[in-house]
């Protein structure tokens, strides 16, 4: 029987000249750096296809330099994550104030009450700081744990921890207020 | 936050309800567009590569000289070359040092198989590598070399593991090029004794070790089997010449879609038996199926060597009758990765793949399996009778994800099992791009597997698609081991013509594991040379073991074997008699040598279903032979002018001043009916080739010492 190739597997294949193994790693990984993009990007769909596709080529210049020190999972992310960033960057148009629209929950249609609640945090989220927005999507939209989020964002655990509890403060802090 | 625990689980669940699926085409655009980018890189580092490192006197020059290239005075020099001097002396020591027990030292693994540890020192006592077959695997000198038999089965093992183990390669090569080094001396000698006949011993020579993984190669990861060319053999020592029947067609297609891109092809790519065979010839034909094979032979001038002449020898096998062909059960295996997306690749397999279900008959039956990331059943078996059911399965196949190959071997040997008929043709038929490329943890297993469902009754054919990717080695190998035969499909036309035009060859075997073996007169014939035909040699006592497996021809299929012969009288004998030569003694032998007989072929083969082979003789004698090349027949004419296209393909040595022009004057004047165009197709490829051969700038050469090890190089 076959079984498949382990992901170090491919990257040295693909280090080593083998097409093949490049298209696996990269259809492996492309919907994670959709989605991510796709989050980043406040849903904007045609900017997060732009942003996956951007990244999958920057992955594939930086293939050569990659050494194996991180997993490659979270090292795509991070290009991805600096993708992104970059298209914000040159693209202030798409700035975060509307975030939500007909993508969002388009697949599952929740209660109309959750659905509310959906957007008011998607909005919330959205005018956080970026480096708080970025934690945020990463834990909790993108389920990464907190070890992942300090590989792809590059900073200590201990960032990443201090970063969630200064999340948390903020959207306890305007969510009662916008109840109220 | 502690006051309201609930609503951080709240926040988490509502950001993680959106699922929102990404669109697929844009997934292909994206990956597209990095694979382009990925190539170029590829060939960026590769130019690098060479560039990089030119030798060491390089070095040593580059770091005498001083940048306004006056020189350095002499006392200075030596201040330089006393540090050099003791750093070459540490890095030979570091050789030794970094052997092959370093690796497992290191890794705590064993070296892996793919990897043949030559140690610099065995290297100079090395016998001269002369393998007992041109296919044997590379000699090792560690490991005893395998029972010959088993040779092929190894060279499938390791293609196969290497597959599954990504080569052991860039790395080291990088890390350790002072370990190369200190190798230095014996470097060269090292390469040309651990590189035998057999090139797939080809590699990087890395510290103490040879890797022999093929090197990938930029643009295109073909691989080939690269035996080299079929050397001159003495009648006196080896009267007997002996291989299996071989009616493939993928060489000759491959070559012509390198050719009409403009590009000579790799010369391993070319295997002239499958060119020749590729053309329809008219034969004499055999009258019932209980012989199914009727020889044409000839022995005319070789029109290479005015010295020499060429023994043709022509094989078509029983025409089945299409109304009595028995029924077909054909499981169609699909790669639909992502990779097959492209026109030429799923697209084209479903349009030809249409029209063969419209020649099949109402009582033939048809299934789908499909493979990608996962294999599945697109296709339950279905009569023909339902040809809109088998369209619209058709129809409905698309290529996305990766490819795991075996996984949907065994499904579709399993539904073929399932519905195998005794009375029906069972065969497997698998198109692909590339090879089964997530790989294999078993392959002794999967080989085994093919093997077993072979023993059952059950066929492979290979149909290959796509170009970059193609593994052609692979698919030749496994279609032999399932009784097969593999094609390459470069066209509609070529898919249109393999599936279609040739559903009863391909579909109805009338004979299995068929040998020829042709033994000379040493009378008469002093010397010869098989062209073509360097990956079926057999061995001698192989004819008439019929436990050893062979090709299987199709109904109407030909084969043909030409072979140049050297009189006993002919000025161009290449190797000297021997001076202590005993003369035969006539009655030794069964006939008097001093017949009028050139050889005798000897074909064996079992007849479908059978494990008993029958054999057939038939002496070629100077009353079958053409003396002017001008009345040869055009058929025979043709099929010389394809052998030595295909030999100066493979910048055979063996050609004088034999030349593409020469090929196509020959083949001008031998166009015959060609109702197919065949033949005329084969002449614009010939002058294309010539075109291609005149740009490159020199005549076709065999590769040099200083060129790269690599399988081959596309221009």
């Amino acid at each position: 029987m076959l079984i498949p190739a382990t992901t170090a597997e491919l990257v040295q294949a693909a280090q080593n000249g083998d097409e093949r193994a490049v298209e696996i790693l990269l259809r492996d990984f492309y919907p994670s750096l959709f989605n991510l993009a796709l989050r980043l990007l406040a849903f904007n769909r045609a900017a997060a296809e732009d942003v996956a596709q951007e990244t999958c080529i920057h992955i594939v210049k930086a293939l050569v330099r990659y050494r194996g020190e991180a997993s490659f999972k979270t090292w795509a992310l991070r290009i991805a994550m600096n993708c992104a960033r970059d298209y914000h960057r040159t693209n202030k148009k798409y700035a975060l104030q509307e975030p939500l629209n007909e993508n969002l929950s388009s697949a599952q249609n929740p209660a109309g009450e959750d659905l509310v609640f959906q957007r008011q945090i998607w909005r919330e989220i959205s005018v956080l700081p970026d480096k708080y927005r970025e934690v945020c999507i990463l834990l909790w939209a993108e389920g990464y744990t907190q070890a992942e989020a300090a590989r792809i964002l590059d900073c200590a655990e201990k960032t990443i921890e201090w970063r969630v509890q200064e999340i948390k403060k903020r959207l306890q802090k305007r969510l009662k207020g916008g109840r109220s | 936050m502690s006051q309201e625990p609930m609503d951080e689980n709240k926040i988490k669940a509502a950001l993680r309800q959106q699922t929102v699926n990404h669109d697929p085409a844009k997934e292909d655009q994206a990956i597209k567009a990095a694979l382009m980018v990925y190539k170029k890189e590829i060939q960026k580092r590769n130019e690098k590569k060479r560039k990089s490192f030119r030798g060491f006197g390089d070095l040593l020059r580059q770091f005498f000289e001083t940048p306004n290239n006056q020189g350095v005075p002499m006392s200075k020099k030596w201040a330089f070359a006393v540090p050099t001097l003791a750093a070459v002396a540490v890095m030979l020591w570091a050789g030794a040092f970094f052997g092959p027990d370093f690796y497992v030292r290191t890794t705590g693994r064993e070296v892996p198989e793919n990897i043949h540890v030559v140690q610099p020192p065995e290297v100079t006592t090395l016998p001269p590598a002369a393998p007992a077959r041109p296919e044997a695997a590379p000699v090792v000198p560690q490991r005893p070399v395998p029972a010959p038999q088993k040779l092929a089965d190894n060279r499938v093992d390791a293609e196969l593991k290497q597959l599954a183990a990504p080569s052991f390669s860039s790395e080291a090569s990088k890390s350790s090029v002072g370990g190369a080094k200190a190798g230095g001396a014996p470097l060269a000698m090292l390469r040309e004794q651990a590189m035998p006949a057999d090139s797939m011993a080809i590699g990087k020579i890395v510290g103490g070790y040879i890797d022999i993984t093929i090197p990938p190669h930029f643009p295109g990861n073909e691989r080939f089997s690269n035996a080299t060319e079929q050397s001159v053999k003495q009648v006196a020592q080896e009267p007997v010449s002996t291989f299996s029947m071989d009616v493939d067609t993928a060489s000759y297609t491959f070559v012509r879609k390198m050719l009409n891109m403009g590009q000579l092809p790799p010369p391993d790519a070319v295997r002239v038996e499958e060119m020749i065979n590729y053309f329809t010839y008219k034969y004499k034909a055999p009258e019932n199926k209980d012989e199914p094979f009727a020889a044409t032979v000839a022995v005319y001038p070789c029109p290479w060597n005015s010295d020499a002449k060429l023994l043709h020898v022509g094989v078509k096998a029983y025409q089945v009758p299409a109304k009595s062909r028995p029924k077909a059960n054909i499981v169609f295996l699909m790669d639909v990765s992502g990779s097959m997306s492209p026109a030429n690749r799923l697209p084209m397999l479903k349009n030809a793949m249409a029209s063969f279900v419209d020649s099949l008959r109402d009582d033939d039956r048809i299934s789908i399996v499909t493979y990608a990331s996962q294999s599945g059943v697109a296709l339950d078996p279905t009569s023909v009778r339902e040809k809109d059911k088998i369209k619209q399965a058709l129809a409905s196949l698309g290529a996305g994800g990766s490819t795991a190959g075996g996984a949907g071997l065994r499904t579709a040997y399993e539904l073929a099992e399932r519905n195998f008929d005794k009375e029906s043709t069972n065969r497997v038929i698998l198109a692909t791009d590339g090879d089964f490329n997530v790989g294999v943890s078993d392959p002794n297993e999967l080989q085994k597997f093919i093997e077993e469902k072979r023993e059952k009754g059950i066929y492979l054919t290979i149909l290959g698609v796509g170009e970059g990717n193609l593994n052609d080695n692979l698919m030749q190998r496994l279609a032999q081991y399932g009784n097969g035969t593999a094609a390459y499909l470069d066209s509609l036309n070529e898919a249109r013509k393999v599936l279609g035009d040739q559903v009863d060859g391909a579909l109805v075997p009338v004979a299995n594991d068929a040998k020829v073996q042709i033994e000379f007169n040493p009378a008469r014939v002093a010397e010869y040379r098989l062209i073509g035909y360097e990956t079926r040699n057999l061995r001698r006592e192989d004819f008439n073991n019929d436990k050893v497996d062979a090709g299987d021809v199709g109904s109407g299929q030909t084969v043909t074997a030409i072979f140049e012969i050297t009189p006993t009288d002919s000025k161009a004998r290449q190797v000297d008699p021997l001076r202590y030569e005993q003369p035969k003694k006539a009655e030794d032998s069964a006939v008097k040598t001093d017949s009028k007989e050139y050889a005798f072929l000897k074909i064996r083969y079992k007849l479908p279903g059978s494990s008993t082979s029958k054999l057939m003789t038939q002496p070629i004698g100077t009353a079958q032979e053409v003396r002017d090349a001008k009345e040869l027949n055009a058929d025979l004419r043709f099929a010389s002018a394809v052998a030595g296209f295909g030999q100066l393909l493979r910048n055979s040595t063996m050609l004088k001043n034999f030349g593409y022009e020469d090929v196509i004057k020959m083949a001008e004047t031998s166009l015959g009916d060609d109702t197919n165009g065949a033949r005329h197709e084969f002449l614009t490829l010939a002058r294309a080739a010539k075109t291609a051969a005149e740009l490159r700038g020199m005549p076709p050469q065999p590769p040099t010492d200083s060129d790269p090890p690599v399988l081959y190089r596309v221009q």
